[in-house]
């Protein structure tokens, strides 16, 4: 191989380093706080650990890959190098794939040995005794707990990037692959509507398919998968860095409009507070249509399904949707709502040009902070609580859900504004944030099993104990009627105080001077 | 009026404009009497500190080379100082003797610049004085 | 006359490298300030320090009677900024953005701001990011203008102009700005740009003011002459030498204060040469000369004790 070759390599991998560490470590937190129970190792959640981690690691990494060089400033230096574009795109692309299967194999790897070390987990016994259930995890434990995560993360991998190529920031890279993610899954059922029968192959063929499916099926996708993949991974190398949109503009946008009609301006703001209003909005408003957009579509998907019959009733359908989806789609709403508004003016360049304007930063972050939480709960906890109240007849189980995921939209938006304001990077941010936020549930989870005298204030711990209450109302064929309020307040200000303090801590690192040596 | 500014120059700005002013007005382009550009004009004309214009205007003032009237602008002094023009005058010989000296290093004889003098002094008038003043007085 | 910018012995590092060694200087109401130096000589920390975004580590620093760091919004809003390489909500359109700073100063005038857009023919539909680098900076100035205020702070505005728009923008920096009597802090790498335009210049170069005055006065004072090597070894004046060169046998000394040298050179009946210096040539004799003088003091014919005499 030529010297450029490994002096590409070596670039890419010093630039995924530590984004490869930050992901192996938060996987193996999850695994290792998920996989055992009552001291003994469970194989099957492990198998859950791999299918939640993949599609995070998948969408970070990606985002890197199709955006990073764009938003660095780098690209064009890159292009100007005397390399061939695709080669560079290759190694780009390739590390990237590296990175994805590193970040989840390596901390597999260790948990699987750790457990075997300890002897907390018997390899030879569970191959015996568990035959064919859990995916054929007993039959083929090397292809479910390797192969199927390993299959999974790529796939997912190259559709991300794929989706986000030629996008200018990672914010939008990632907006774009998760569109393409969800389309797809809603895409599949609903195919089904005009093409019976198709459901299945669509989403074998999909970026989907690999977890949840038994290694006997999986052999009969998986050249179509192959070549599918093939096909994305070259139309990335070919569209990667070519000449961004912005290069393209029309001579009137360079030159401007002609004659002096053209130059109004509007008027201006009437006060500072207005101002910032309308600049926050602009900038959190789109970002948080995200979460009810992909509420709507899989709405959509499961009232169009024919998996449901007429027999369901709509209101059931439509707070079931919103009962599936509300943790995923809230938690990364927030995120996203979080990570948009915030890290890009405090990148550099626009962290002084604002910092040198007549506002402190005192005010700045809180109106900034606090519109983008009102916007979050107008348009994703007012539906959600919506769906709460229009369920409540119907189906007594989701309504403590329903309930229950507004309040933890707030800590989950301070805690992602919190890591943006430290990290000031949109990956980074990212991955802290969602590591932060879900760490942070599942800790006090664990916490709250362990000692059970302790009072439990997990979100997990509360729904339960709500939903617990809820059947008790349908047994007794009564309105609901919660009287668990103490621990329902004890929820509610556990959640607003980790909001509380995560927002400190953000407008701490903001107002701090010293960010600025150069 | 005509001023051209040579950036990067060793010569100072207000330098380089007093000469040419006091030029302007000795060779009578700007006629006793002419008002010349105000300080704030000239500067946003010639992109030049407005204090250096003022510097200029007060300094020729002081020679007795302009007039400034309160409240009406700036003008050209109707009588040029005379001592000024020996200056000049001496200041031309100057150059003159340096420009011979230069001639005898290049090789040229006493006869050689005594033609390239007559030649120049033919040449002067036809060439230059019909143009010069209505072309100067539009500008301002 | 109370300055509108007082810098006393302002010091500053970063991760314990000095970036500013006791910088100190008044710029009074209405003068022009050039302020130059080389790339990482200070000028950038010096600018945002001006404005309070970083506090100076000792020393202090007053702004139109304000202490920057104390009281950040109340210089900010009488203040004009345009920072090096200014970057702006690329989201916003052009009209988005003057319509969303107006409110943050009292004395905005809005309408002077779209007299403005019109001037520098910025297109005001369209958004920050696809503006080209020249139309950025000149967007940078509507902001720093618009609000008609006492004091303008430049950061390199030139860089991004191409020559006519520069003529312009001196030309309505000298009638808007000089001719409303406000005082104007710019930097600048391009030397023949500052020199007719700034009243004062100061020089910083590794974190000290190595000069500051008039801009003509300057210019002036700092001359080149030039003396025979003989001549040389006989000098033993405390002089201000900046540069120091020796070429065959003669030494060529750029000299401040250059009056009293020359006065000098006459009185003992020195041959020597004085040749005028342009601001390249002075600027360069400041922060780079030098380098020269060791030059010299190796040269074998010449006297040493002489020679460090001679330069300090």
């Amino acid at each position: 191989m030529a010297p450029t070759w490994f002096a590409l390599i070596g670039k890419e991998c010093h630039e995924q380093k530590w984004k490869l560490a930050s992901l192996a470590a938060i996987v193996l937190a999850v695994q290792v706080s998920l996989t055992q129970t009552d001291g003994k190792f469970d194989p099957f959640a492990m198998y859950l650990t791999q299918a939640l981690c993949a599609p995070p690691i998948a969408l970070f990494i990606a985002m890197g890959v199709a955006a990073g060089e764009s938003a660095a400033g780098t690209l064009e230096f890159m292009r100007a190098l005397p390399i061939p574009r695709r080669q560079f795109a290759t190694v780009r692309l390739m590390v990237g794939a590296a990175t994805c299967l590193a970040a989840i194999g390596l901390p597999t790897q260790l948990v699987m040995w750790w457990a075997t070390a300890t002897g907390a987990f018997d390899w030879t016994a569970w191959t015996t005794t568990s035959g064919e259930s859990n995916f054929g995890l007993g039959q083929h434990p090397d292809v479910v707990l390797y192969g199927l995560p390993a299959c999974f993360a790529l796939c997912l991998y190259v559709w991300a990037v794929a989706a986000a190529i030629g996008q200018p920031t990672e914010l939008r890279a990632g907006l774009w692959a998760l569109a393409v993610w969800i389309v797809w899954l809603i895409a599949a059922p609903a195919s089904d509507l005009w093409l019976p029968g198709w459901s299945v192959r669509l989403h074998s063929l999909g970026p989907l398919y690999w977890m949840g499916s038994a290694p006997q099926e999986i052999a009969l996708v998986a050249w179509p998968q192959i070549f599918i993949a093939a096909a994305l991974a070259a139309s990335s190398i070919a569209r990667y860095g070519r000449l961004a949109r912005a290069d393209n503009r029309s001579p009137a946008e360079i030159t401007g409009p002609e004659g002096s009609a053209g130059f109004a301006i509007g008027r201006a703001c009437g006060s500072r507070l207005s101002a910032m209003l309308w600049m926050q909005l602009r900038q959190a408003t789109p970002l948080t249509m995200i979460g009810p957009g992909a509420l709507a579509l899989i709405l959509l998907m499961i009232t169009c399904s024919p998996a449901y019959g007429p027999h369901v009733g709509v209101l059931e359908l439509l707070a079931m949707g919103v009962y599936i989806s509300a943790v995923p789609i809230g938690l990364l709403t927030a995120l996203i709502v979080a990570v948009g508004s915030f890290v890009p003016d405090l990148q550099r360049g626009l962290l002084e040009f604002w910092r040198s304007r007549p506002i402190t930063p005192t005010r700045w972050f809180w109106t900034k902070y606090l519109v983008g939480a009102a916007a979050l709960a107008v348009f994703l906890a007012s539906p959600m609580l919506a769906g709460a109240w229009l369920a409540g007849d119907v189906e007594a189980q989701f309504v403590p859900l329903l309930i229950t995921v507004p309040w933890m939209l707030l800590p989950a938006y301070s805690i992602a504004v919190c890591c943006a304001c430290m990290v000031r990077q949109a990956v980074y941010a990212g991955i802290l944030a969602l590591a932060t936020s879900v760490g942070l549930m599942l800790l006090v989870f664990r916490l709250a099993a362990r000692f059970t005298d302790l009072i439990p204030l997990s979100p997990l711990h509360v729904i339960d104990r709500l939903s617990y209450h809820a059947r008790l109302a349908i047994v007794a064929a009564d309105r609901l009627r919660y009287d668990d309020t103490l621990l329902y307040t004890g929820f509610v200000i556990e959640m607003v105080t980790v909001a509380a303090v995560a927002a400190l801590l953000a407008w701490r690192s903001i107002a701090r001077p010293t960010r600025f040596a150069s | 009026m005509f001023i051209r500014i040579e950036k990067g120059s060793t010569v100072p700005i207000s330098r380089q404009i007093m000469d040419q002013i006091r030029a302007l007005c000795l060779a009578e382009t700007l006629k006793p009497g002419d008002q010349i550009p105000s300080v704030r004009q000239l500067a946003r004309e010639l992109a030049v500190n407005q204090n250096t214009i003022l510097r200029v205007y007060e300094r020729l003032a002081g020679e007795g080379m302009l007039e400034r009237r309160h409240g009406d602008g700036t003008y050209v002094a109707p009588h040029p100082p005379t001592w000024r023009m020996e200056s000049q005058r001496q200041k031309f010989t100057e150059e003159l003797n340096q420009l011979v000296s230069q001639g005898t290093l290049l090789g040229l004889t006493r006869d050689d610049l005594h033609l390239l003098v007559d030649d120049a002094l033919d040449h002067r008038p036809t060439a230059e004085q019909p143009a010069a003043p209505s072309s100067v007085s539009g500008a301002s | 006359m109370s300055p509108v910018i007082s810098l006393q012995a302002v010091k500053k590092a970063f991760q314990h490298q000095p970036v500013l060694k006791g910088v100190s200087f008044d710029v009074l109401p209405g003068q022009t300030l050039a302020f130059l130096g080389r790339n990482a000589a200070g000028k950038t920390t010096t600018i945002r320090m001006l404005l309070g975004l970083i506090p100076p580590d000792s020393g202090t620093i007053t702004v139109l009677g304000h202490d920057p760091f104390r009281q950040p919004v109340e210089v900010r809003r009488r203040v004009g900024y345009l920072a090096e390489d200014q970057t702006m909500f690329g989201w916003m359109t052009v009209a988005e953005i003057l319509r969303f700073m107006a409110p943050f100063y009292p004395t905005w005038d809005h309408a002077l701001a779209g007299e403005y857009v019109r001037q520098f023919e910025l297109p005001p539909a369209t958004k920050i990011r696809r503006l080209s680098k020249g139309q950025n900076v000149r967007l940078g100035l509507v902001l720093a203008l618009a609000h008609r205020p006492e004091l303008v702070i430049l950061d390199d505005p030139a860089l991004g102009l191409d020559p006519i728009m520069r003529r312009e923008f001196n030309r309505d920096l000298i009638s808007h700005l000089q001719g409303g009597g406000r005082t104007v802090f710019y930097s600048s790498h391009l030397l023949y740009e500052v020199e007719p335009i700034a009243d004062q210049i100061a020089i910083l170069d590794e974190g000290t003011i190595v000069r500051h005055g008039p801009t003509e006065q300057v210019l002036h004072e700092v001359k080149r002459i030039v003396v025979s090597l003989a001549a040389y070894g006989r000098l033993d004046e405390n002089w201000t030498v900046l540069d120091l060169r020796r070429s065959g046998d003669e030494v060529a000394l750029t000299i401040d204060h250059a009056d009293a040298a020359i006065a000098h050179l006459a009185a003992h009946a020195l041959p020597h040469r004085v040749i005028d210096l342009n601001l390249d040539e002075v600027f360069e004799a400041f922060v780079g000369g030098n380098k020269g003088v060791s030059g010299v003091a190796r040269a074998d014919t010449c006297d040493p004790v002489a020679v460090s005499a001679a330069v300090r």
